[in-house]
């Protein structure tokens, strides 16, 4: 919560609702990454979400207020706000699972075999000046293909872009959230902080990497 | 020996509670967004059968910390109770929403603008003797172009199976919940009448 002031901001309620909803998703995902990778920048990244959750959860039922005429809108605007507090709810669970990272509380090796034979790995990259990725559009770069990892959000200073679109350019400082084999994470770390020069070809496809996307 | 089948049985459970939990919350909002009380139902279903798996695994994480030797730490068990009690929460979250349905809150109509850019849905098909997936596996049912489902549950009775492995045998009395595009699912309905009544033929 914190001290920071709370302003009302007109953004349409089904904006908000739908957002609260995609960003708590992603949260759980990057929740469970953090704890069992023990990494503190991934379970921080789900810190932030939260805060962000919190601030539209705050914006929303503002909204759902203001919007409230007489008793039936009041009945009717009592789903939305009822959502979005579920919402909110699931994303403190996230962040009581991410903040397991600061409390110093590790996974059994027995969870973390579990999860990863099931999970894909989640990770937090941020993407330094160096970085061929910078200029660069999601569309043209094939990432999935060429290093088997995918951008599932990106954080660019306070703003969140979820599921960002082929013609999204990334941009130096950008945080990429990505998801994918362990490999194609850590290749795609080496990428964004400039270690690594160039993308590979697009001819990384193994037999083994397409019969399990088949699969899914 | 004994000690690797306890961590093997806790690392199936916290999988399962994590699967359902997630599940549940797709198929709440879902059941929100469709006004769909029937998917709403599922959820609570789904709901106790998290509760009875929840209280197994406390179960279970006593009894490992009973048989404690020096190669578990207190950290870990903590970690995997956390773990349990987030998933928990999620899933209650989920039948608070699902509730609302079934209460008949009515939802405001923004939420009707909320299925226009949904391109997904869920949906919930009771298998009877006649119906085309009866008896068939769940790698088959799939398969079927036509019918175009994925399935993301089975729930026989009481008894439920998330993300069910390719090869088990939808029986007949059995839900399966699904998931595909809500085009489909016009196209799925007129599927299964026509196999019904080509199979009652």
């Amino acid at each position: 919560m914190g001290n920071k002031r709370i302003t009302y901001k007109a953004i349409p309620v089904l904006e908000l609702l739908k957002e609260m909803k995609d960003l708590s998703g992603l949260m759980i995902d990057l929740a469970y990454s953090a704890f069992l990778y023990n990494n503190k920048d991934l379970a921080k990244e789900v810190m932030r979400l939260e805060e962000k959750v919190d601030e539209l959860c705050n914006l929303l039922l503002m909204t759902s207020a203001l919007a409230v005429r007489d008793r039936e809108d009041a009945e009717q605007m009592l789903a939305i706000m009822k959502t979005a507090i579920s919402a909110d709810e699931i994303s403190n669970a996230a962040a009581d699972i991410a903040n397991l990272v600061f409390l110093g509380v590790v996974p059994h090796r027995a969870i973390v075999s579990a999860f990863l034979r099931a999970e894909k790995k989640v990770a937090r990259i941020k993407v330094s000046k160096d970085s061929v990725l910078v200029g660069k559009k999601l569309g043209d770069l094939l990432l999935e293909a060429r290093v088997g990892a995918d951008v599932i959000a990106i954080r660019r200073g306070r703003e969140w872009i979820l599921d960002p679109d082929k013609d999204f350019e990334i941009r130096e400082n950008d945080v990429i959230i990505a998801r994918g084999t362990p490999e194609g994470v850590e290749e795609l770390e080496r990428i964004a902080c400039g270690v690594v020069p160039s993308l590979p070809e697009v001819m990384k496809w193994t037999e083994k990497d397409t019969g399990k996307k088949l699969s899914r | 020996m004994d000690r690797e089948r306890h961590w093997k049985e806790v690392e199936q459970m916290i999988l399962e509670m994590k699967n359902t939990s997630e599940i549940m919350v797709d198929l709440a909002y879902s059941a929100l967004i469709f006004q769909d009380p029937g998917i709403a139902e599922e959820v609570l279903k789904l709901e106790e059968h998290m509760d009875e798996l929840y209280t197994k695994f406390e179960l279970k994480v006593l009894e490992i910390l009973q048989k404690k030797s020096e190669e578990v730490e207190e950290e870990e068990v903590l970690g995997l109770l956390r773990l349990g009690v987030a998933a928990e929460n999620i899933a209650d979250a989920a039948s608070r929403m699902a509730e609302l349905v079934i209460g008949g809150v009515k939802a405001h109509p923004v939420l009707r603008y909320a299925i226009e850019e949904t391109e997904e849905t869920i949906m919930k098909i009771e298998v009877d003797e006649r119906s085309p997936f009866a008896g068939v596996t769940v790698e088959d049912a799939e398969f079927d172009e036509k019918a175009g489902i994925s399935i993301i549950a089975i729930r026989r009775g009481n008894k439920w199976f998330i993300n069910p492995q390719a090869n088990l045998k939808i029986e007949p009395g059995d839900v399966l919940i699904t998931r595909g595009f809500k085009e489909s699912k016009d196209v799925l309905e007129s599927f299964i009448r026509e196999k019904r009544s080509s199979r009652s033929s």
